[in-house]
């Protein structure tokens, strides 16, 4: 449940030029998905999610991380269907990675799953207190007002009230419990579902949306990093005298080689820190390097493959039990290729679904659900691997994406050379 | 020794060595930030800006060669409103926009050319402007529609 709180009264908030305005938070435990609802935990920084300037202007704060996805429009779709706003008059900030804003993981296709309810929870909310304020304004009962494209409009004397007139009288009320709070009915969806154009397109269109490599932070320096070729390999020795030579360079920083499990550690190697990213580039190009390739030296993807197919003809860990797996055998036992299909399959199911479970405490696992997946699938796999995705039968996809592969790697799998 | 430039009608002295590409220094020494790095080659058009109004990759172009008035993304136009732009607009062309500068840049130059061009001639001349995005049908559409109305 989001505790929606007002913070329209911190001072930080000047700095997005909100001062004066509606601002609307949340609170949150960090390191847990839970929001905090109790009253009395002040100590808590509230996050910002949503600010709504004197002049109208509705800020969203983007606590994901956009990469062409579409996130940050997703996001502001959300937010300002429910909120009635105009999308011409709603811009958004990037959020700084802070444990204020809890999960600001942006993979597993999750971050419109995660903020679907939530973020229209803040709109509603929002556009709520904007009625309430207008209603207080004009003297009338809130019933009679109704929030339309960025005005709160009263029907019976035809007056109306931009948000940007609302939004002292809004920051003054008590912030109404979400559960009170009315969610639009789909079909009067004006954002969702729909097409609009991109947030960032405008800053596109003359180059100054900003990307990750357009960062540029007071003092900064650019680093390129020369790697060893070989995974868990490190340099013996290097010789970087030509490479501090170059006009810019100014320091080579060795970086050490990860231990395993590599998973996302660094990959370590010699980073040639510079002024500018050319000098950085052309000081790497000058380094001469005599790496130790370490273990890895001579496996290559035969080797890999021989190690796959090794692995897989070998029984599986069991990581996790749980579910009618005694259902998908009796049902499987007709067979005895699809009895082993349904046990290998049901405990991939099983498992891929308890831990997505036990991620999203608002998701029920059934058993019996699962088990007449399961047998769906496993048939589907006997006739000839028809539960892959049509590109991945064809050979065009890597791998199956989504759960499958979170599945996978929770279920015990084992750290290999590259993991 | 300083070498002078001229980037989006702005007079610039860089004391950077000659061979610099005139990417590195549009980016980090002047600070326009709107061209970007993508191969580094001159093989993905990112980095594409205009010398004297043709199209050129900045990213192999050494700014000691640099002989004419460089324009990037961001003097293109004055109020971003040039035909490319207006047309990427009308036509929401970008999906992620990193490769976008340059393709505008490049079809910029081009439709100056080529007022009528065919989609034989969009294909070709946009050739050299990779989009891993995928946004080709609309980067043709907005030419096309830029074009009528330039």
């Amino acid at each position: 449940m989001n505790a929606i709180i007002n913070c329209s009264r911190r001072s930080a908030l000047k700095a997005i030029g909100a001062a004066g305005g509606l601002v609307l938070g949340t609170r949150l435990i960090p390191g847990t998905f839970k929001f905090a609802s109790a009253a009395g935990e002040t100590t808590l920084t509230p996050s910002v999610f949503v600010a709504i300037a004197k002049d109208g202007t509705v800020t969203l704060f983007a606590h994901r991380s956009e990469m062409g996805q579409g996130i940050r429009t997703g996001l502001t779709m959300l937010l300002a269907d429910e909120l009635e706003a105009d999308w011409a008059r709603v811009k958004v900030e990037q959020a700084d990675g802070d444990e204020k804003y809890g999960d600001q993981y942006t993979d597993g296709s999750r971050s419109i799953v995660k903020n679907f309810q939530r973020l229209r929870e803040f709109g509603a909310t929002a556009r709520l207190l904007l009625e309430q304020a207008a209603a207080k304004q004009l003297g009338v009962d809130v019933s009679e007002v109704k929030a339309q494209n960025h005005k709160v409009v009263h029907a019976a004397s035809g007056k109306s009230l931009d948000y940007g007139e609302l939004v002292e009288t809004a920051a003054a009320l008590p912030v109404p419990d979400v559960k009170t709070v009315k969610l639009k009915d789909p079909k009067d969806f004006r954002y969702i579902g729909k097409e609009v154009p991109i947030v960032d397109l405008p800053n596109m269109m003359v180059g100054t949306a900003k990307y990750t490599i357009d960062i540029r932070l007071p003092g900064m320096k650019y680093a390129s990093v020369e790697r060893c070729p070989v995974v868990l390999g490190k340099f013996a020795s290097y010789d970087a005298s030509e490479t501090l030579k170059v006009p810019g360079v100014e320091k080579v920083v060795e970086i050490p080689p990860p231990t395993k499990p590599v998973m996302f550690k660094p990959l370590g190697g010699i980073a040639v820190v510079a002024t500018n990213s050319w000098a950085a580039m052309e000081g790497r190009s000058k380094l001469k390097v005599q790496w130790d390739l370490g273990e890895n030296a001579s496996y290559d993807t035969t080797a890999a493959r021989k190690e796959m197919e090794a692995t897989a003809s070998k029984p599986g860990d069991r990581f996790r039990s749980s579910g009618e797996i005694g259902l998908a055998l009796l049902l499987g036992g007709w067979s005895g290729h699809i009895a082993l299909a349904c046990v290998s399959s049901a405990l991939r199911q099983i498992t891929v679904l308890t831990t997505f479970a036990a991620e999203e405490d608002e998701r029920v696992l059934r058993p019996l659900d699962v088990i007449l997946v399961t047998l769906l699938r496993s048939a589907l796999a006997y006739i000839g691997d028809g539960g892959a995705p049509a590109e991945y039968r064809a050979g065009k996809a890597r791998r199956r994406p989504g759960r499958e592969r979170q599945g996978m790697c929770r279920r015990g799998f084992k750290p290999g050379r590259y993991h | 020794m300083a070498i002078k430039l001229t980037v989006n009608n702005t007079a610039y002295a860089v004391d950077v060595p000659a061979e610099m590409p005139l990417l590195w220094v549009i980016r980090d020494v002047i600070g326009l930030t709107g061209t970007k790095y993508g191969c580094g080659v001159a093989q993905c058009g990112a980095c594409t800006v205009h010398i004297d109004g043709a199209a050129v990759r900045s990213c192999i172009t050494s700014v000691g060669d640099v002989a004419g008035a460089v324009t990037t993304i961001e003097g293109l136009s004055a109020n971003g409103d040039h035909p490319i732009q207006a047309a990427w607009t009308k036509h929401n062309v970008p999906q992620c926009g990193y490769c976008q500068s340059g393709q505008m840049m490049n079809a910029a130059a081009f439709i100056k050319e080529k007022p009528h061009p065919t989609d034989a001639d969009i294909d070709a001349a946009m050739d050299g402007n990779i989009c891993r995005c995928g946004t080709y049908g609309r980067i043709r559409a907005a030419i096309k529609d830029a074009a009528e109305n330039i």
